[in-house]
């Protein structure tokens, strides 16, 4: 003859099946195991903890901002944001351009502002150099950056070069991984002169 | 010595799921539930339930630092080579010392342990009560003959297979982790639901207490429930991909030990008077009886599965020991004997042999020390290296945050405080902090009340010092440094052999960056 269950009994018995299950529950519910192949290429975005994106305060630069920011959000990645002035060989490089360093700043400001929507850390550069592309490279050497992410100006006339000056030299010579990101031509009219 | 380039690294791995992890690991350790319940309601009675608690609290806390180690590196050796890459050559081998001395121990008891529950059988298969065929020596007094006999036989027969290469089974582990799963969750639902009166437990736990003395005795044995994280180790040096696989059944095979651990002795409690579980022989197979109408036959089951269960565990800790042994000897804390292997075998004949006699000592002293049954001497023999061992891979994961910060670390202790140590910023993970102070309070414990393993544990250790100084010294090496290894080198190497290349590479990586920012 089978006893009867005491109350208490009853408790205590169903208090432990709960807490084995839920531990089983919890071992068994973790996320599939993914081929090696899979698991590295989602590994080889997460280990973008530095990025750089230079600016020039243009359409195309800012949604280059938010990219990288996106890139970024799920590793918590460091957005370094850079503003290069490029100062003519007739000028010091020293010499006061309040003008461009204006830009600059409002351009940088602006895109600091997406950086923390996205709950991440900017850190800002503005400098000046000869050739945007080569101090460029030169940032993302010293700063160790993991990519650098350029928005491209989306029209190009029909003598242009594909790619400026400044993404080609970033292209060829950056020591980092490089995404360039160029928008169909109706999304934004560049302003005049506006370069990459 | 060791040769140039020797390394820790596995040639081949296996792939194993979260499940195999689990269910391996549960046949590896699982043995250990069914020794200590006896053995502490005999010195706590009421307080066996809080000794459980405290005890599992602390092998949580420990636990989860092993998971961060055991991923991060992935090697047999375990928490002596965790200690020995964190606090360097003479402490990783004191923690080896202590964990041969644990493991040994926790291989006599598992044998004494399943040929006491064989001994359930007994009187049905040889028609008398294994305990009648005891005799009475001179300074011994009650000598237990065939329990010995018993005890020494399976011992042996573990060593012996293990010289001719006992090949391990990965579905017959399987087959025990769910029978030991199914069967322990069978008896403690059973007890609850029909043996188990709240009254008297209450009634236990208020009128049945044996003083601080007698709980802190108790405490100090319920470790032997929480010993055998080294097989995690094991573990994770022979499967494929051991960061994205191990975490996981890790912490669910603490949790259910820890669940088990508190569940059995709070029925046992509400279940019987603590007397009725005599000098902790048997004791589920003396629970399981305590269940009405189909108490005899869960009771035979029990048994049955126990001798199955503490069989594995038993084989578990001797390769555990075997690899440890090994990995020591590769690190110049051995001599070459421990990674001496047979011509036709392929196993590691003389460190089996030295374990095996050092076995065979152990049983001896347990069964021929007088006044004292042989579990309680076992028992009092037992946590001392274990205590020890954690203690020092508690420091050596705090240390190693310092030293190696751009370790891949799949897993984290949760909850670190960045403090400003060893010249730098620190993140100082706080329940490893808990834990370490948590497994020195238990060591203190063991100190303090065991008469046979204060003296045998701390003689063990200085013993075994003796032996790295003067194989040091006859080296050429240094006795309390360290010799210079390329660590990063070998973690490189050790993550490739694991299948872990991404993990390599960010490593590298990390590395590099930590370079050119001026860290380590």
């Amino acid at each position: 003859m089978i006893p009867t269950p005491t109350p208490e009994g009853v408790v205590a018995a169903a208090a432990f099946l709960v807490c084995l299950n839920a531990v089983l529950f919890w071992m068994l519910g973790a996320p599939r195991l993914m081929a090696v192949e899979v698991e590295r290429a989602r590994r080889s975005v997460d280990i973008l903890k530095r990025i750089l994106v230079p600016t020039v305060g243009a359409g195309h630069s800012e949604r280059g901002v938010e990219l990288a920011c996106r890139l970024g959000a799920e590793q918590g990645a460091t957005i370094l944001l850079a503003y290069v002035i490029e100062v003519p060989r007739t000028l010091p490089l020293t010499a006061p351009l309040a003008g461009p360093e204006q830009t600059a700043g409002a351009a940088l400001g602006r895109a600091e502002e997406i950086v923390r929507l996205h709950g991440l850390e900017p850190q800002r550069h503005v400098a000046r150099a000869r050739v945007a592309g080569e101090e460029i490279v030169r940032l993302a050497r010293e700063s160790a950056a993991d990519l650098i992410v350029m928005g491209i100006r989306p029209r190009i006339g029909l003598r242009d070069e594909i790619l400026g000056r400044t993404s080609d030299t970033v292209l060829r010579r950056a020591p980092c991984e490089v995404l360039l990101d160029k928008l169909p031509i109706p999304f934004e009219e560049p302003a005049a002169g506006e370069k990459t | 010595m060791s040769e140039p380039g020797a390394s820790a690294i596995p040639a081949d791995r296996r792939s194993v799921s979260a499940w195999g992890t689990f269910l391996g690991g549960q046949a590896a350790i699982g043995g250990n539930l069914f020794v200590a319940l006896g053995l502490v309601i005999q010195a706590s009675r009421g307080g066996a339930g809080f000794a459980f608690a405290l005890s599992g609290l602390v092998f949580l806390l420990v636990g989860l630092a092993y998971v961060e180690m055991v991923t991060a590196l992935p090697v047999a050796g375990g928490a002596q080579y965790f200690v020995l890459r964190g606090l360097g050559d003479f402490w990783g081998f004191i923690a080896g010392a202590a964990l041969i001395l644990d493991l040994t121990i926790g291989i006599a008891l598992f044998a004494t342990m399943t040929a006491s529950y064989a001994n359930t059988f007994a009187p049905v298969l040889l028609g008398i009560e294994a305990s009648t065929l005891a005799v009475h020596l001179p300074v011994v007094g009650r000598f237990e003959w065939f329990w010995f006999a018993e005890s020494l036989a399976v011992a042996s027969s573990l060593v012996v297979a293990n010289c001719r290469g006992l090949k391990e089974k990965a579905r017959l582990n399987a087959a025990v982790g769910i029978a030991t799963l199914v069967g322990l969750s069978v008896l403690v639902v059973a007890g609850f639901l029909f043996s188990w009166n709240a009254i008297a437990f209450v009634d236990t736990l208020h009128s049945d207490w044996r003083g601080l003395r007698g709980f802190g005795y108790g405490l100090s044995l319920s470790i032997i429930s929480f010993v055998g994280l080294q097989t995690l180790a094991l573990t994770a040096a022979e499967c494929r991909r051991p960061a994205a696989v191990m975490p996981r059944p890790s912490i669910a095979l603490i949790l259910t030990t820890v669940l088990f651990a508190l569940a059995l002795p709070h029925l046992a409690l509400g279940a019987a008077p603590p007397s009725v579980f005599g000098h902790g022989e048997a004791p589920l197979a003396v629970l399981a009886a305590l269940v009405p109408s189909f108490g005899p036959a869960l009771s035979s089951l029990i048994s049955g599965l126990a001798c199955a269960v503490l069989l594995a565990s038993a084989n578990s800790f001797l390769a555990s020991v075997s690899r440890l042994a090994y990995s020591m000897g590769q690190y110049d804390s051995l001599g070459p004997w421990a990674r001496q292997t047979h011509p036709r075998f392929h196993t590691p004949i003389k460190a089996l042999a030295v374990f095996g006699a050092l076995i065979a000592g152990e049983l001896s002293l347990a069964f021929f020390w007088p006044g004292a049954t042989p579990l309680e001497v076992l028992a009092n023999m037992y946590a001392f290296g274990a205590m020890l061992a954690y203690s020092l891979a508690m420091i050596a994961v705090i240390r190693l945050r310092s030293m190696e910060p751009h370790l891949p670390r799949p897993y984290r202790v949760p909850i670190s405080v960045s403090l400003a140590l060893w010249g730098g910023r620190t993140p100082v993970p706080l329940l490893a902090i808990a834990a370490l102070m948590g497994s020195l309070m238990l060591l203190g414990f063991v100190v303090a009340t065991h008469e046979i393993g204060r003296i045998a544990g701390p003689g063990w250790i200085l013993v075994c010092t003796g032996y790295y100084l003067m194989y040091r010294r006859s080296n050429g090496l240094p006795l309390f440094g360290s010799i210079r290894r390329d660590w990063p080198g070998e973690q490189v190497r050790l993550l490739r052999a694991a299948d872990e290349s991404d993990q390599a590479d960010l490593y590298s990586r990390a590395r590099a960056l930590g370079a050119r920012e001026g860290h380590p």
